[in-house]
């Protein structure tokens, strides 16, 4: 019975999830001050698709400049703009002048600020935790693989890689200002080059080689990023930057939200690496960059999607604690935790309610979704 | 243990010298000059006033606070910039110097522009000339070099005396000489600059009890933080241990009586705590279970006013703000059971599904006797890393926790600093905390050697 009853709950929070998704892109479609088809001078226009073009720097021109010519077609769901301040609506009940989960204290309608930021959290879910993925791979594949394949360099090729690599981190930094964009990638690419030559050295030479410890360095990164609450160091990193912006966000989180990650695809990788298909691929002689790209890395990420989506959940939760702090998300920005910052000045019931639910019930639906993909993969669960 | 202690130690010591050259490097990224903002705090603005007063102070507080050292142990900096910048100079001049350096400028000649540059700003607060200070402070907040050329051009309509116009003069000079001055070839050279920079001022000044002086209140930064963590500590390891003593029973019920109602009622309750952001549970709670607004039954907890007296001791504020407590201590309570509750049921199922269970069985003994014998201790042992490994979580729960009731603790600290961009503060209290977790981090592996036979300590 019960077997029955998690799949169902399964399948509501994949269900979930897809709504999620879908509402988060297409949220100008469902709340916006401009109508879906309207008339400019008897030609057929969309302004939302205009709004999503200027809000993505495709077209110049605001589509609400004209608005007042425009002969208004099909409207939205919501007909307001969460932006738009209305200081004879603030503070109004849900359900009043047409605002269905009411206005905060500046007037602007509630339900529009929570459709919107539904694409804020997808914004800073998918975008952020791609970039922690992308630095928990390099880390937690290195610090497990060169475990068992230590990497070893002769004298020169360290003396090399290393002087390589200070003087090119030198020029490059100093400069970046003086030169255009083939110049920099010109630099690094020159850079990254002469680099690489001293690891071809390695492969020659190995007369008089030490083992660089890659694995106790990984070990040690990832040890220090952990013993730092990611809110901390957040809240420190946040003053690093001149403006308020989301995209200051996303990278920090990006920055900061690999930890856990790396960790699991460390020992995820080791489990791999003891199994009897790479020993044979070591001794047929393959090489080990091909044991790495065809055989370790495809068996160690297939079972990472469970936490990546606990980490998107861990994401969203630090944007919206982030946000409710009002902290680093700009002010003018509505996302879940600035609505429900607005009842702790105001103590409005709506406030507090209805952003809460939308956190809470995408936290769920992404734990429940994780959970069940983790018994899926791991046969000692499925029991 | 001696050794495998001691060999943990050195490691957690490695850690937090990372973690101090990390803030310390943050702390260094962040804007804003805190010479300017200490003066300030002594009624001292560039603006008003006596200015050579305020360049002498300038330069007092610059030194004292040691601001004119190097960053670290070494630098590489490029060949064309061998000099440090006078002590007396403002933030505003050394960015210039700076912006001037990456256009590779000669230093010679930079050095000499923002001395004319100085020298007329002084003259022209002396004369009371405010069109041509504004023009000034124009060409310092210039990040082109059109721009500078630009205003400094029309600088020269502001001028009033003949004195200015003798500066401006030779400061014109200067900066076509300056112009004109391309540093071509350049190589990198590592300076050494012994124990005399910044970070080793500030990592030394740990241990001594001072790390710095607060821009906000002149006080003295490591007393702050020491007086703010004891509410922090207070309220965490209060509600760790409600949650610990309500929660670890609670989980291992529900591992217990697994696939039961009872278990899928428990599960789905901790479920629901799980998901629940801590902030929104402290919102309802405060929007709703505060006022009667809702039905004279909702007004069950006090409305959160806290109010510390300056100059009461921490136990008579900590007494007099009691009632005040339980709401945060409730929230943080409820969240962190949530978790520990989860990690003790699954810690259960783990131990309930090894083999020795079956022969624990077959061998005739009952389930209870198994449970009370062999499962529950052997499932605390995990539990110990999990629930440890679980603080740093608590700790970033009740900084928001703090914000939200206005409990003085750290995280009401770190909020209030990034407000007033007090920055000593904030880094001071990122090293804090992660000397904390790192230590709680280690004190809980050789809890779980010591409770654990059969860990090998290699």
């Amino acid at each position: 019975m019960q077997k029955g009853l998690t799949n169902i709950v399964f399948r509501i929070a994949r269900t979930i999830l897809v709504i999620f998704v879908l509402i988060a892109l297409f949220h100008k479609f469902l709340a916006n001050d401009l109508p879906i088809t309207g008339r400019l001078n008897g030609r057929l226009v969309f302004p939302v698709v205009q709004d999503y073009l200027f809000a993505a720097g495709m077209i110049k021109v605001n589509p609400r400049v004209n608005s007042n010519e425009l002969k208004r077609g099909i409207p939205t769901l919501i007909p307001f703009n969460p932006y738009e301040m209305d200081q004879k609506n603030a503070m109004v009940k849900p359900g009043v002048n047409g605002h269905w989960l009411g206005t905060d204290h500046l007037g602007r309608d509630v339900a529009a600020g929570i459709i919107y930021g539904f694409w804020i959290a997808l914004l800073v879910g998918v975008l952020s935790i791609g970039i922690a993925l992308l630095l928990a791979v390099v880390i937690g594949v290195s610090a497990a693989y060169f475990k068992k394949f230590p990497l070893k360099m002769g004298l020169f090729s360290f003396l090399w890689s290393s002087i390589v690599f200070i003087v090119g981190l030198f020029y490059i930094i100093f400069e970046w200002h003086n030169s255009g964009f083939p110049g920099k990638l010109l630099m690094v690419f020159l850079v990254t080059a002469f680099w690489l030559i001293g690891f071809y050295f390695t492969v020659c030479w190995q007369s008089i080689s030490f083992t660089i410890p890659v694995d106790r360095l990984m070990d040690k990164l990832i040890e220090v990023r952990e013993s730092i609450p990611s809110l901390f160091l957040v809240l420190g990193m946040v003053a690093l930057f001149e403006y308020n912006s989301i995209w200051n966000i996303v990278l920090i989180i990006g920055i900061i939200g690999w930890s856990n990650l790396s960790r699991y695809i460390r020992s995820e990788v080791m489990s791999v690496m003891e199994e009897n298909y790479i020993k044979s691929a070591i001794i047929s002689g393959a090489t080990r960059w091909k044991i790495l790209i065809r055989h370790i890395l495809p068996n160690a990420m297939d079972s990472v999607i469970a936490l990546v989506a606990f980490s998107i959940a861990s994401a969203v939760l630090l944007e919206a604690s982030l946000s409710f702090l009002g902290i680093g998300v700009p002010i003018e920005q509505p996302t879940w935790g600035s609505l429900l910052s607005g009842a702790r000045k105001t103590n409005a019931w709506w406030l507090a309610v209805f952003p809460g639910i939308c956190i809470f019930i995408l936290v769920t639906s992404l734990s429940i979704f994780a959970d069940k993909i983790q018994k899926n993969i791991d046969p000692r669960l499925r029991a | 243990m001696l050794r495998y202690g001691i060999s943990r130690l050195i490691w957690l010591f490695t850690t937090v010298l990372m973690v101090s050259m990390l803030s310390f490097f943050l702390s260094k990224g962040t804007p804003g000059d805190k010479a300017e903002a200490l003066l300030s705090l002594q009624g001292l603005h560039p603006t008003e006033g006596n200015v050579d007063r305020y360049y002498q102070e300038y330069e007092r507080v610059f030194l004292a606070e040691g601001l004119h050292l190097p960053w670290f142990y070494f630098d590489i900096v490029p060949s064309y910039k061998k000099f440090e910048f006078p002590a007396e100079w403002t933030l505003q001049n050394r960015n210039l110097a700076i912006f001037f350096l990456n256009n590779r400028f000669h230093g010679q000649l930079i050095l000499q522009w923002i001395q004319y540059f100085r020298l007329l700003d002084r003259e022209c607060v002396q004369n009371g000339n405010r069109r041509c200070r504004q023009e000034m402070a124009f060409v310092s907040v210039s990040k082109k070099m059109e721009l500078i050329h630009q205003r400094l051009s029309g600088i020269g309509s502001q001028l009033a005396t003949e004195e200015e116009r003798l500066i401006y003069d030779a400061w014109v000079d200067v900066h076509n000489k300056l112009t004109a001055s391309k540093v071509g070839w350049y190589y990198p050279i590592i300076r050494w600059h012994g124990f005399d920079n910044q970070y080793h001022v500030w990592i030394t000044s740990f241990f001594k009890n001072k790390m710095g002086t607060s821009i906000v209140d002149g006080r003295n930064v490591a007393e702050k933080i020491i007086s703010s963590l004891k509410w922090t500590m207070m309220i965490v390891f209060i509600s760790i241990i409600l949650s610990m003593l309500a929660g670890v029973p609670l989980g291992m019920l529900a591992a217990a009586k697994d696939g039961k109602l009872l278990d899928l009622m428990i599960t789905t309750i901790l479920y629901a705590l799980y998901a629940t952001p801590i902030f929104w549970l402290a919102t309802m709670l405060v929007v709703f279970f505060t006022t009667s607004e809702y039905g004279s039954w909702t007004n069950i907890f006090p409305a959160p006013f806290f109010r510390v007296r300056s100059g009461d001791g921490f136990w008579i504020s900590f007494s007099s703000n009691l009632y005040q407590i339980i709401l945060p201590v409730l929230c943080l309570f409820l969240t962190n059971l949530a978790v520990i509750a989860r990690l003790s049921k699954s810690a259960l199922i783990t131990e309930k599904n090894k083999p020795y269970v079956l022969a624990l069985r077959a061998k005739g003994l009952k389930m209870r006797g198994v449970y009370w014998k062999h499962l529950i201790p052997n499932a605390m042992i995990p539990l110990i890393t999990l629930v440890s490994n679980y603080i740093p979580g608590a700790l970033a729960g009740s900084l928001i926790i703090e914000v939200i009731f206005n409990i003085p603790g750290m995280g009401r600290l770190m909020y209030d600093s990034i407000f007033y961009a007090d920055w000593d503060v904030v880094f001071a209290i990122v090293l804090m905390i992660s000397v904390l977790t790192s230590m709680i981090l280690l004190l809980s592996d050789i809890l779980y050697i010591w409770v654990n036979p059969k860990i090998s300590l290699n």
